[in-house]
C-alpha cells in the first residue's frame, strides 16, 4: 500500500474539514475577543481581578476532535466515491490527524506564550487557564509541552474516529455501553476509581516520555481496531 | 474474469442476492437488467467490495473481493452518491489524485463535450449533470472493470444518445468489462453486447444481445392456430384478446403457417415478458 496514495487522502481530508475549521475558528476568536475586551475594560479602570479566563487556545482542541467525527462520518464515502481505497483512507486519516494534532499543539503553544502569559502579566485577571498549563506540560519546556500536547490530541482524534466509525453497528453500541459502564462503575468504587485515575494520570500527567509513549501506544492499539471496523463498513 | 460463486446477500430478513452464480469471462459492454429491487445495485456493490456478501465467493481478475479487499481492477460509483461540494474541475482533479489509472485528459474533454461548467460546484449542477459527472469520472478510470449504475438517470434523449457514443468511445479506447445497469433497455442495446437479467437476486438469463434479437419474436394470430405451435417452443409470455393471441417466444425461429404473423420482439418487450410474467389472458 503506497504512502503517497495515503498522503493524497490525508490532504483531501485536510482540505475538506471546513465545518470543523469554522466552528473552531469562531470559538477561538470569540474567547480571545472576550478576554481582550475584558482586558480593555480592566485597563480603563474596570475590576476583573476575581475573574479566571479560559484561554481561546484551548478551543483549538475542537479541531482534531470535530475532524475525527467528520472524516469517518462524511469524508469516507466521498473519498471512496471518487475512487479512493479503504486502506488508503485509513492511513490517510491517520496522517491527517497527526498533522492536525501537531498544528493545533503549535497553535495553542503560540496562543499560550503570545496571548495568555502577557494577559496574566497585566494582572487584570485572577488567571488565564490553558490546558497545557493545567496538565503541567509547560513545566518541561516548550518543546516537551508541544510534543505531549500533540501526542494527547492525536490519541483523542484516533479515539473519536474509532468510536464514530463504529456507530450504527452492534460493536459501536457495545463500545458506547462499555464506556458509560466504565465511567459509572469505576467512579464510585474506590479501588476501581484508582485504576481510572491511574489511566488518566498515564495519558495526561506521567511526564514527557511516558505520557507521549502511552498516548501513541494506545492510539496504535485503537487504530488496529479500525481495520476490521472499516472492513465491515458498507458504502 | 469476474465470478460470483453461490453469492447470497441478506439485509436483515430480506434476501437481495440469492445464491447467484455468474461468470463474466472477458471484455465487453454488459447490460444488467432487472426490475426495481431485483438486486442490481447490490450486485454492483458486492463486486466493488463496497459491501460484504453474506455467503459465497466473488472474484475479479483472480482476486477475492470483500470490503477488506476492494480490488484495484474494479471501479464503481453508486448513482446519486454523495460527493464533495467542489468545483467540477477540482472534483475531476481530486479523482485523478485518488486513482492511479485516471485519464484526466479524457475526463476534461468529456466534461467539455457534455457542457459541464468546470467552475460550477457539484451542488449547483442539475441531477442529470451530477450523474454525467459521476459517469465521466468512472469512465476516465482505465481499470479493467467499470460498473455504471443507472448512468443515464435524469438525461434527456439527446444526452442519452451522446452517452451511448461516450460509452462506445471509452470502450474502444480501453476495451474492458463495462457493466451498465439501466431500465432504458432498447437504448443501451445500441452499445451493449451482452445482457444479464436478474430476478429476485438470481440470474435469469445471460445472453448475447444479437442472440436475443434472433431468438425473441412474437407469433400473433387466431388462438386456435397459435396454441398448437407453442408445443416445444419456449413461450415467455402470452396476450389474448378474444380469439386472437400474441405469444412471445424465446427459441429458434419457425416458419409460421398461413394466418400467423411472426414479428420481432423488442428487447424491452422481451424483458417485460421474461421478468414481469405478462400473462393477460
Amino acid at each position: 500500500m503506497s504512502n503517497a496514495a495515503a498522503w493524497k487522502v490525508a490532504k483531501i481530508n485536510l482540505k475538506n474539514i471546513q465545518i470543523p475549521c469554522l466552528i473552531t475558528a469562531i470559538c477561538v476568536a470569540a474567547m480571545l475577543a472576550q478576554t481582550s475586551v475584558k482586558a480593555l475594560v480592566a485597563s480603563g479602570g474596570g475590576d476583573m481581578s476575581g475573574q479566571l479566563e479560559i484561554s481561546g487556545g484551548c478551543f483549538l482542541w475542537l479541531l482534531p476532535l470535530l475532524a475525527a467525527i467528520f472524516v469517518p462520518a462524511k469524508n469516507f464515502r466521498r473519498i471512496v466515491n471518487l475512487g479512493g481505497k479503504r486502506g488508503h483512507f485509513l492511513r490517510g486519516a491517520l496522517m491527517a490527524y497527526a498533522v492536525l494534532a501537531a498544528a493545533v499543539s503549535a497553535g495553542n503553544m503560540a496562543v499560550h506564550y503570545a496571548f495568555d502569559l502577557p494577559m496574566i502579566a497585566t494582572g487584570y485577571f485572577e488567571g488565564v487557564v490553558n490546558l497545557v498549563d493545567v496538565f503541567g506540560w509547560t513545566k518541561y519546556g516548550v518543546i516537551a509541552a508541544f510534543v505531549q500536547q500533540a501526542a494527547f490530541l492525536f490519541l483523542l482524534a484516533v479515539f473519536t474516529h474509532t468510536l464514530t466509525a463504529a456507530q450504527g453497528k452492534w460493536y459501536g453500541l457495545a463500545a458506547d455501553i462499555l464506556i458509560i459502564a466504565v465511567v459509572s462503575v469505576f467512579t464510585p468504587i474506590a479501588p476501581l476509581r484508582a485504576v481510572l485515575a491511574g489511566f488518566f494520570r498515564l495519558i495526561l500527567f506521567a511526564g514527557p516520555l511516558p505520557q507521549t509513549a502511552a498516548c501513541l501506544l494506545i492510539a496504535a492499539a485503537l487504530w488496529a481496531l479500525n481495520k476490521p471496523v472499516l472492513a465491515r463498513t458498507g458504502i | 474474469m469476474i465470478e460470483f460463486d453461490g453469492v447470497t446477500k441478506r439485509y436483515g430478513g430480506t434476501v437481495a442476492i440469492d445464491d447467484l452464480r455468474l461468470r463474466i469471462p472477458g471484455s465487453g459492454i454488459y447490460c444488467l437488467l432487472g426490475r426495481n429491487g431485483a438486486g442490481k445495485t447490490t450486485l454492483m456493490k458486492l463486486l466493488a467490495g463496497h459491501i460484504a456478501a453474506t455467503s459465497g465467493k466473488i472474484t475479479a481478475g483472480g482476486e477475492r473481493v470483500s470490503p477488506g479487499h476492494m480490488p484495484d481492477s474494479v471501479n464503481y460509483i453508486e448513482s446519486g452518491s454523495a460527493q464533495f461540494n467542489m468545483r467540477v474541475s477540482r472534483l475531476i482533479d481530486t479523482a485523478a489524485e485518488l486513482q492511479e489509472n485516471f485519464d484526466r485528459g479524457f475526463a476534461r474533454e468529456m466534461a467539455d463535450r457534455f457542457g459541464l461548467d468546470p467552475q460550477k460546484k457539484y451542488k449547483q449542477l442539475s441531477f442529470g449533470m451530477k450523474t454525467m459527472l459521476t459517469t465521466i469520472i468512472l469512465l476516465a478510470n482505465n481499470s479493467s472493470v467499470i460498473l455504471l449504475d443507472e448512468p443515464t438517470l435524469g438525461f434527456d434523449a439527446v444526452t442519452r444518445d451522446q452517452f451511448n457514443t461516450l460509452l462506445l468511445e471509452s470502450y474502444h479506447a480501453h476495451p474492458r468489462v463495462i457493466i451498465v445497469s439501466t431500465h432504458l433497455i432498447d437504448e443501451i442495446a445500441k452499445a451493449a453486447e451482452r445482457l444479464i437479467i436478474i430476478k429476485g437476486g438470481r440470474l435469469l438469463l445471460e445472453a448475447d444481445i444479437g442472440e436475443i434479437d434472433e431468438k425473441a419474436y412474437t407469433l400473433s394470430g387466431p388462438v386456435k392456430l397459435i396454441l398448437p405451435l407453442l408445443d416445444g417452443l419456449n413461450c415467455v409470455g402470452k396476450t389474448t384478446a378474444g380469439s386472437v393471441m400474441a405469444a412471445h417466444i424465446y427459441d429458434g425461429r419457425i416458419t409460421p403457417p398461413e394466418g400467423v404473423a411472426l414479428s420481432r420482439l423488442s428487447l424491452q418487450d422481451f424483458f417485460i415478458n421474461i421478468v414481469g410474467g405478462k400473462k393477460s389472458e
